[in-house]
C-alpha cells in the first residue's frame, strides 16, 4: 500500500476513534456510525488540526478530557481539542437522536440556582485540575 | 433593444427603484449576478423549529451545511450570523470583487435580492435630524415610505419608539413578541417614566413581515425558522418584488451579469457587463442608468467608469457591538414555542445631557433558533459543562445588537487600485479617539438601562469594523454638487442620466437600520426618472 494511502487510513481510523470518544464524553452515549462518518468528513472540509499535543493526549487518555476541556475554555493552549469538541457538539446537536441534550430546558428559580451551582462548581474544579496539565502539554516542543 | 432604464442590482434599492420605474410605465432591464441558494431551501420542512430538531434526519445538511460551512472556526467575523441556507447572500463575492483592508471586514452581495436575501427585516424611518445633511426634507420621503410599506408589507406597533421611526400608512398589525421580550417590555413599562427621562425608550421592532395575508404573502407562521427559510414568504425579500415585476412585459431580468462599466453616448447610457462562465463582455443600452449594486459595488463601477482609480471616496459604516444578556425576568416564566426569530424589541437611547445627541439603537433578539454550539464556542467553559448550563440559560438568553451612527472623516475611505485582474478595492476605516470613547460611554449607559430591566450583560463583543453590513456615503447627495457627489435625484455629478439609489448616496448614517430609507429613496428616484424621461 502506498505511504499516502496508509497514512490516510491511519488518519481516518484515528478520527473515528476521536468521534466515538467525543460523543461518549459530550452526551454519555455511543456514537452512531453516521455521526462518526460526519466527523471524519468534516475534517476534510475544515481546518481542525489533528495533531495538536493537547488533543492527542486527551484522546489517548480519556480520563483527562473533562479536565483539559474545562481548562481550555479558560486559557489558551488547547485550541485543537476545543475545535474537535466544538465540531462534535455541532454534529450531535444537528441530529434528532441527540437534540434533547441541547434543546432549552425551563427551570424554576431554585432549580436553576442548583443546576448552575452544580455545573459551575464542577467546571471550576475541573479547570483547576486541568490547568497544570494543559500548561505542560502546550509547552513548545524542544 | 434600448430600455428606458437599466437597473444594476436586485437588492432592496434596485428592486424598489425598478418597481417605481415599471409603475411609471417605463421599460426596465435589471442586470444582476443573482446568486441563489439551489441546495438547501428545498430540504427545509415547513414546521416549527423544535419539531424540525426532533424529527428531521436531514437537518444536519441545512443546519451545518454539506461542506460544514455553518461550523465556523476562528473569531466571530462579519456575516457570522448567516446560516448555510443564507450564506449565498455573501458567497463568492471576493472572487470577482476583491477587497484589501487590515481595518475593515467587508461583506458584499451578488445574490438575487442582494443583502436583502438575508437581512433582519427591521424597518426604521429617518426623522428630520437624520435627514439634516440631505438635500431633501422628510416630507419629500414620506409618500415613498408609504409606497414601499404597501409594497413590502410592514408590521408595526404604535408605542414608545414610534416617534423615532414613524409608522407608515397601511402598516399591518405588529407581529406577536415572544415570552422573553414580553418580560423585558413588562419590566420597561413598570419603570417607563424614569427610563424615558434618562433618554431610554423601548418598543416593538417594526418589521418588514406580514402579520396578516398581504399581496399573496404570509401570514407569518411563527415557526421560529426565519434564519433558515422563507416560509409563506412572510418576511420581505427583494426577490418577492422581482416576482411581481416579472409579470409585467415592461420588466426584463438578466442574471449572471456582472456590470463593470458605463459610458454615456449622446442620449443613451451604454452598460458593459461580464456574462457567462468565460466572462464575455456584453453591452446594453438604456436612456437612464440606475446603480443599485450596493455601496462598495457601485463604488467600483463609478470609479472605474470615470477613470478615477486611486481616488479616495468616503466610506461610512455603523459601528456595531453585540452583547449576550441573561434576562432574569424569565425565571419561572412559561416559555412559548410559537415565535418569530427576528428582532423582538428595539430601544433608542438619546443622552439627555448632550446638546446634539448621537442616538444609539439596540435590537433585542431571543437566542433560540440558532444552534447552541455557536454560543458554546465563545463561552469560557468546557463543552460538556457548557451544554448543561446553556440548556438551562437558553430560555433567558437574549442578544442585544447595538448600532451607532457614523459621519465622514478622513480616516474612513475606499479607493480602487490596479486594473483588470489585479484590480482591488482598498478600504481603510478607523474611528477617532473621541468617537471610540463616545461609543463606549453610550454602550455603558444603554447596558445600565437594560440591567434595570433584569437583562444582565455577559460580555460586549465587537466583531470589527464592517460587521454591521450597513455601508454608505461614497457619493453623497449634496445640494451644491461637486465631483463624486450626487444631486437630490441621485444623479451622479457630471453625468446626464446616471442615478445612484443605494447606500452610496447617504451623507450620514444614523444609528437606525438604513434599508427602509434606502428603499424609500430608491422609490423616490425611480419615480423621478420615470417622470423625467422623454416619452
Amino acid at each position: 500500500m502506498p505511504v499516502d494511502e496508509f497514512a490516510a487510513r491511519d488518519l481516518t481510523a484515528r478520527l473515528a476513534h476521536e468521534a466515538r470518544l467525543a460523543c461518549r464524553y459530550l452526551v454519555r452515549q455511543e456514537c452512531p456510525p453516521e455521526m462518526v462518518a460526519r466527523y471524519v468528513a468534516a475534517h476534510q472540509s475544515l481546518t481542525a488540526e489533528p495533531h495538536e499535543a493537547v488533543a492527542r493526549f486527551a484522546f489517548d487518555h480519556p480520563w483527562s478530557m473533562p479536565l483539559l476541556d474545562s481548562a481550555s475554555g479558560l486559557m489558551k493552549g488547547g485550541e485543537g481539542l476545543r475545535r474537535k469538541l466544538y465540531l462534535m457538539s455541532a454534529i450531535l446537536e444537528a441530529s434528532p437522536r441527540f437534540t434533547s441534550d441541547f434543546l432549552p430546558m425551563s427551570s424554576s428559580r431554585s432549580g436553576l440556582a442548583f443546576s448552575l451551582a452544580r455545573f459551575g462548581l464542577g467546571a471550576i474544579l475541573k479547570a483547576a485540575l486541568g490547568l497544570p496539565l494543559l500548561g505542560i502539554l502546550s509547552r513548545p516542543a524542544r | 433593444m434600448i430600455y428606458d432604464a437599466i437597473v444594476v442590482g436586485s437588492g432592496p434599492s434596485g428592486a424598489n427603484a425598478a418597481a417605481a420605474l415599471v409603475e411609471g410605465a417605463r421599460s426596465v432591464l435589471m442586470l444582476d449576478v443573482g446568486n441563489a441558494d439551489t441546495r438547501y431551501q428545498s430540504l427545509i420542512p415547513a414546521k416549527p423549529f423544535r419539531e424540525v430538531r426532533e424529527t428531521d434526519p436531514d437537518q444536519h445538511r441545512y443546519f451545518l451545511g454539506d461542506d460544514f460551512e455553518g461550523v465556523t472556526m476562528g473569531a466571530v467575523r462579519t456575516g457570522a450570523q448567516l446560516t448555510p441556507p443564507r450564506a449565498h447572500a455573501i458567497a463568492e463575492t471576493m472572487l470577482s470583487a476583491p477587497i484589501i483592508s487590515s481595518t475593515f471586514d467587508a461583506a458584499e452581495s451578488q445574490a438575487l435580492g442582494g443583502l436583502g436575501a438575508a437581512w433582519g427585516a427591521g424597518v426604521f424611518g429617518f426623522d428630520d435630524d437624520d435627514l439634516a445633511t440631505w438635500p431633501i426634507a422628510r416630507d419629500d420621503l414620506l409618500p415613498h415610505y408609504d409606497a414601499v410599506a404597501r409594497r413590502i408589507g410592514i408590521a408595526a406597533a404604535d408605542d414608545d419608539v414610534t416617534p423615532f421611526f414613524g409608522r407608515p400608512g397601511g402598516a399591518l398589525p405588529p407581529l406577536e413578541i415572544d415570552s422573553n421580550a414580553e418580560s423585558v417590555l413588562g419590566a420597561y413599562r413598570a419603570r417607563r417614566d424614569e427610563l424615558r427621562e434618562e433618554g431610554f425608550h423601548l418598543g416593538q421592532t417594526p418589521l418588514a413581515a406580514c402579520s396578516v395575508r398581504h399581496r399573496d404573502r404570509g401570514p407569518h407562521p411563527y415557526h421560529d425558522m426565519d434564519f433558515w427559510s422563507d416560509e409563506a414568504r412572510s418576511v420581505y425579500r427583494p426577490q418577492w418584488t422581482l416576482d411581481e415585476l416579472r409579470a409585467s412585459p415592461l420588466f426584463t431580468y438578466e442574471s449572471g451579469s456582472l456590470v463593470t462599466h458605463f459610458r454615456e453616448e449622446g442620449d443613451l447610457v451604454s452598460v458593459l457587463a461580464r456574462r457567462g462562465e468565460r466572462g464575455e463582455s456584453q453591452s446594453f443600452n438604456g436612456r437612464a442608468l440606475v446603480l443599485a449594486a450596493g455601496t462598495l459595488g457601485t463604488a467600483r463601477i463609478v470609479l472605474r467608469s470615470l477613470g478615477r482609480a486611486g481616488q479616495r471616496v468616503p466610506l461610512l459604516c455603523n459601528p456595531y457591538t453585540y452583547v449576550p444578556v441573561v434576562n432574569l425576568g424569565m425565571l419561572g416564566r412559561e416559555v412559548r414555542e410559537r415565535r418569530h426569530s427576528l428582532a423582538q424589541l428595539t430601544a433608542v437611547y438619546r443622552d439627555p445631557d448632550v446638546r446634539r445627541a448621537h442616538d444609539v439603537q439596540v435590537q433585542f433578539y431571543s437566542y433560540r433558533s440558532l444552534l447552541t454550539f455557536r454560543l458554546l464556542k465563545e463561552a469560557p467553559l468546557g463543552y460538556r459543562d457548557g451544554m448543561q448550563i446553556m440548556q438551562r440559560l437558553m430560555p433567558m438568553l437574549g442578544i442585544l445588537g447595538i448600532n451607532h451612527d457614523d459621519s465622514p472623516t478622513a480616516s474612513k475611505y475606499c479607493a480602487l487600485e490596479g486594473t483588470g485582474d489585479t484590480e482591488v478595492l482598498r478600504v481603510h476605516y478607523e474611528l477617532s479617539e473621541e468617537e471610540s470613547q463616545r461609543i463606549d460611554r453610550a454602550e455603558r449607559s444603554v447596558l445600565r438601562c437594560f440591567r434595570r430591566l433584569s437583562c444582565w450583560p455577559i460580555k460586549r463583543v465587537r466583531p470589527g469594523h464592517g460587521s454591521s453590513i450597513h455601508y454608505g456615503g461614497t457619493f453623497p447627495m449634496r445640494r451644491k454638487g461637486g465631483s463624486l457627489t450626487c444631486d437630490e435625484s441621485g444623479r451622479l455629478f457630471g453625468t446626464r442620466a446616471v442615478h445612484l439609489v443605494d447606500g452610496s448616496v447617504l451623507p450620514y448614517l444614523p444609528a437606525k437600520g438604513l434599508t427602509f430609507t434606502i428603499m424609500a429613496n430608491a422609490n423616490r428616484i425611480g419615480a423621478y426618472v420615470a417622470a423625467s424621461l422623454p416619452r
